[in-house]
């Protein structure tokens, strides 16, 4: 089972294929018992099916939400993934050091001190006795239980449980953190650490797997979300589209049906998007493309018109993924106009120098008519495409780039250098 | 094929390249694999670490809100071989024969039998629900399992260790006098340790499933103090009614009480041919038990 070593995957992190769960519900333990023993051969269960036929692969750095209403089989994924759970048929196979936190905690036992509980944990996790009493001081620090750490966890109150299960699953150093709704308890204080610390995590080039029901927190945490209905894997793509996929599931068809289905994309209906591409990055779901740090993003979009446009503008503006500009450019004041669009398609690229963080960025493409008075807006899609730019190494301060060079003893210090370096290094990456 | 994967999963964290766990569909339903003793070795070795840490807290955390605390460890003992010598030597006046220093050897010859039944008994009452006491370890991560019954086991080295040792105390200080057999302890408590560890697998897995287990444990333990030679010498029922004297050596606990005493107070070696029946026995009961466990592990997060 220990099957090809890590180079064979690449930079694969989680794959699951075609896995089922069926719970098996016995009315009396004894049943279960009466099943594994093979007695006889009937069954005593009603089965309830949790996960069916549930693949995805997800890649080393991704930040991935899981969606749904309650029962549809994010924490069973979730118990899968972490191995708590045995799928009923198909298979995961899971690269790196899997940090969980699922419903709270894990495990603690009542009667044990923290402090105990914690060592056990760690130990059950896999941390070699060399290193234990240094991640045992980490995991103190950063609970910041202080004298509670010695106390019984039965006298713990819920927020200190799960200070101590987040210390734990973080102060193992995961590769990919799994992530059950525990960032909802503890004081805001602690919250804000914990969001901190996952933030710290994504940006090292670790992968995450995040459920929760706070919309905002997942959209400014992930870039990508799945979303799972009865079992089933009803959408794979972006976070902002699942989130939209989620609520249109909680509310209903009828309720939404009134809305344009995507009101991020507004404007003229005789104008439509024929296709959208980030040429040289990685596609990795609907519309999200993944490039590594100090790449150029080249957007390649196809627009489809209807009637011809005298004067048009286009109209750039790249965003982080909480929705902060962060760049953006108009071809509005142009000294040298836009020639005229004929009616049909037509190819707009896009190239932006993008020295930014590791982290995941939106960018939304305006079309305007200069022809009267006022710009007049034709078309705008807010999020024509989402890139997930992966860390690769270097130190970007503030939101972007602008090509800072620093000079000294004769040499010049950018990032530009930086990645030029990079590239001739191993000139066929990137 | 689950139980590796979770192997995996908990010891190959250590390298965090290449493919760390698989988990996959479809159970083997063999118990064959865990009927090997190198499995079994294979798993409590492996898992050395939190056996030891856990074998470490169970035992400071019973008595850890005591006001006494620790000094239970000692004073418990005591205060059971006080009343036991009153009951039994001083009231029931029961005598053994062969058993050195009067009174005092009377008292010590009977409660080196209750200390071994002590442990037997407590191990068994402590194991038989640990599993569903430890329903987070279960439920909420990948965790082995079949190390917390054996911790139980683990927990109770340093309980033994006192009780006996206070018979060596005492025994020394009277006068009565240590025989150089008493080296041999460890050999005969060998079969009762394996029984134990296999009892403590089989019934903490039951009572998964049947929660009754815990109770019927107790009575059965409480029961069979009384179908073991402890409070009345066995040669008397041989005498007496020698049909509960064949019952009482099929008793595996018999022979090793009876064996205890032998070696500790009155220098004698022990039957060395029904202990070693009982050991091949024990051995048995302890890869049976494990295989039963590990057989039914996976269907615990079912049901707990």
């Amino acid at each position: 089972m220990l099957s090809e070593p890590s180079g064979g995957a690449n930079d694969v992190a989680i794959r699951a294929s075609e896995l089922n769960k069926h719970f098996r519900i016995y009315r009396w333990p004894f049943d279960r018992l009466r099943e594994a023993l093979l007695l006889d051969r009937r069954h005593y269960h009603t089965v309830v099916h949790a996960l069916r036929d549930v693949s995805f692969s997800v890649r080393q750095g991704e930040s991935v939400g899981l969606l749904g209403r309650n029962g549809s089989g994010k924490t069973s994924l979730l118990s899968v993934l972490a191995g708590t759970l045995a799928p009923t048929t198909g298979s995961v196979d899971v690269y790196g050091r899997v940090g969980a936190i699922l419903a709270l905690g894990i495990g603690f036992l009542p009667q044990y001190t923290g402090r105990e509980n914690a060592r056990n944990g760690l130990i059950a996790l896999g941390v070699p006795s060399a290193e234990l009493d240094e991640k045992m001081a980490q995991v103190v620090e950063f609970s910041e239980l202080g004298k509670a750490i010695d106390h019984p966890i039965k006298t713990y109150s819920s927020g200190m449980h799960s200070r101590l299960g987040f210390s734990l699953a973080v102060c193992i150093e995961p590769d990919i953190l799994l992530v059950d709704e525990a960032l909802s308890v503890g004081d805001a204080a602690f919250q804000h650490k914990c969001q901190k610390r996952i933030r710290t995590f994504l940006e090292q080039g670790k992968t995450l797997l995040f459920v929760s029901h706070d919309m905002g927190l997942l959209e400014s945490t992930c870039d990508r979300g799945i979303v799972l209905d009865k079992g089933h894997v009803v959408y794979d793509g972006m976070i902002k589209g699942a989130v939209r996929q989620y609520r249109l599931q909680y509310f209903g068809e009828e309720a939404t049906a009134s809305q344009p289905r995507d009101a991020r994309d507004w404007g003229d209906p005789n104008v439509g998007l024929a296709g959208v591409e980030v040429l040289d990055a990685k596609p990795v779901g609907e519309r999200l493309f993944e490039v590594r740090q100090g790449d150029r993003v080249h957007l390649k979009v196809r627009v489809r018109v209807r009637e011809p446009i005298e004067r048009p503008s286009f109209q750039v503006i790249a965003r982080t993924a909480l929705g902060k500009e962060i760049c953006g450019y108009s071809t509005a004041r142009s000294s040298t106009p836009v020639p005229q669009i004929q009616a049909g398609e037509f190819t707009l690229e896009v190239r932006v120098p993008f020295g930014v963080p590791a982290g995941s960025y939106s960018f939304e493409i305006g079309l305007f008519d200069m022809a009267g008075e006022k710009p007049r807006l034709i078309h705008i899609w807010e999020e024509v495409c989402a890139v997930r730019v992966v860390y690769a190494g270097y130190a970007v301060r503030g939101m972007i780039d602008p090509g800072i060079e620093i000079l000294y003893d004769s040499r010049t210090y950018s990032l530009q250098a930086e990645v030029q370096r990079a590239r001739d290094v191993s000139p066929e990456s990137g | 094929m689950d139980h590796s994967g979770n192997a995996q999963a908990t010891t190959s964290l250590r390298e965090p390249s290449g493919v760390i766990h698989t988990h996959h569909g479809g159970i083997s339903r063999s118990f064959v694999p865990f009927l090997s003793p190198l499995a079994l070795v294979r798993r409590l070795w492996g898992n050395w670490t939190l056996l030891h840490q856990l074998s470490k807290s169970r035992f400071a955390a019973g008595h850890r809100e005591d006001i006494l605390g620790v000094a239970w460890l000692v004073l418990e003992p005591l205060v059971m071989l006080a009343v036991y010598s009153v009951v039994f030597v001083f009231i029931f006046q029961v005598k053994w024969e062969g058993v050195p220093g009067k009174a005092l050897g009377t008292t010590l010859y009977l409660y080196a039998g209750i200390v071994t039944y002590q442990i037997f008994a407590q191990s068994l009452a402590m194991s038989s629900a640990i599993i569903r006491d430890s329903r987070s370890y279960v439920k909420l991560m990948v965790f082995p399992t079949e190390v917390l019954p054996a911790s139980v086991v683990g927990g109770m080295i340093v309980p033994t260790f006192i009780g006996y040792a206070l018979i060596v105390v005492v025994a020394l200080l009277s006068g009565i006098g240590v025989p150089t057999t008493a080296l041999l302890l460890p050999v005969v408590l060998i079969p009762m340790y394996l029984m134990i560890l296999g009892l403590a697998w089989f019934l903490s897995a039951l009572c998964v499933f049947i929660p009754d287990t815990r109770t019927i444990t107790m009575l059965i333990t409480h029961f069979a103090f009384f179908l073991t030679p402890i409070v009345y010498p066995l040669a008397r029922v041989r005498e007496g009614i020698p049909v509960l004297y064949r019952l009482l050596l099929l008793n595996p606990m018999t022979t090793i009480v009876e064996s205890v005493r032998m070696i500790l107070i009155q220098g004698k070696m022990p039957p060395w041919f029904a202990l070693g029946v009982i050991t091949v026995a024990s051995a048995l009961v302890c890869q049976l038990g494990f295989a039963f466990f590990m057989r039914s592990k996976r269907a615990f997060a079912d049901v707990i």
